[in-house]
């Protein structure tokens, strides 16, 4: 199913011209990751970065993997991203690219560097299984 | 439906891992992230095993020496027309015809870890004509 999620940025939350997703209760998805969109931006200084990954830390060793980034922060209408595809012996293949997959884990999006009261609305767009299952 | 297999591999002496899956699927294999621990480096060998017909048969999915970075892989194969050619730009995800999932490491070093996630998306209800 389709699914999005919607985070309202507000910088200042864990540290000076910081912000990070809740990570109290995480929600843990499988599924493709599509693309974002961002809207309703307003800085005070300069823009910060915003890095957004998945954040698995249900096995063994807990993992990270970059969706994607923006360096500096500001309104984009959707975009869908693609990633490179590699062949059976794990070469990258020429003009093959794909939504990423994300396996069991969690969203973790951060702002980082910008200032005290910068805001804007992030939202990410998912097709996640809900009733996908491990096997054995 | 998604499905995914998940393993926390810890090798042997002789740096080598094996798995199977006891379940079997039909569908598409999609691809697999790894998160290292203390594994720098390995040869990951990714399999489809096949147990019904003649004799069991072991099919390649994915195999590459050097693994030792977290990594994202998302795994396709070239498509070929009906005279068996293969078609330029044309790819897919491999498939699996119910077969288990094997996963092997060669070459990891003793006692090293790694996690191992695979995505399949494989039909729950498939069957097999006669």
């Amino acid at each position: 199913m389709i699914k999005s999620y919607l985070y309202t940025v507000v910088a200042g939350t864990i540290g000076a011209g910081e912000w990070n997703s809740d990570q109290t209760n995480p929600l843990y998805i499988t599924g493709r990751f599509i693309g974002f969109q961002i809207r309703n931006s307003s800085f005070i200084g300069a823009p910060g970065s915003l890095s957004v990954e998945t954040l698995n830390s249900q096995d063994g060793i807990t993992k990270n993997d970059a969706l994607f980034g923006l360096n500096p922060v500001t309104d984009t209408d959707f975009v869908d991203v693609f990633y490179q595809c590699v062949d059976t012996a794990g070469n990258a293949i020429a003009a093959q690219y794909d939504n990423r997959f994300v396996i069991n884990s969690f969203i973790n999006a951060y702002y980082l560097s910008g200032t005290d009261g910068d805001t804007f609305d992030l939202e990410l767009l998912f097709d996640i299984e809900e009733l996908a299952s491990y096997m054995a | 439906m998604l499905r995914s297999i998940r393993k926390t591999i810890t090798t042997a002496a002789d740096g080598s891992y094996t798995f199977t899956t006891t379940e079997k699927g039909t569908g598409r294999f999609l691809g697999f992230h790894t998160a290292v621990g203390t594994m720098t480096n390995c040869t990951l060998t990714l399999s489809g095993v096949s147990t019904h017909g003649i004799a069991t048969t072991v099919r390649t999915l994915y195999t590459k020496a050097a693994v030792g970075t977290t990594s994202h892989v998302p795994v396709r194969v070239q498509c070929v027309d009906a005279a068996g050619s293969a078609i330029a730009g044309q790819y897919d995800s491999p498939y699996l015809i119910n077969e288990a999932v094997k996963i092997t490491i060669a070459s990891g070093g003793n006692a090293k870890t790694m996690d191992i996630e695979i995505l399949l998306d494989i039909e729950q209800s498939a069957t097999q004509g006669h």
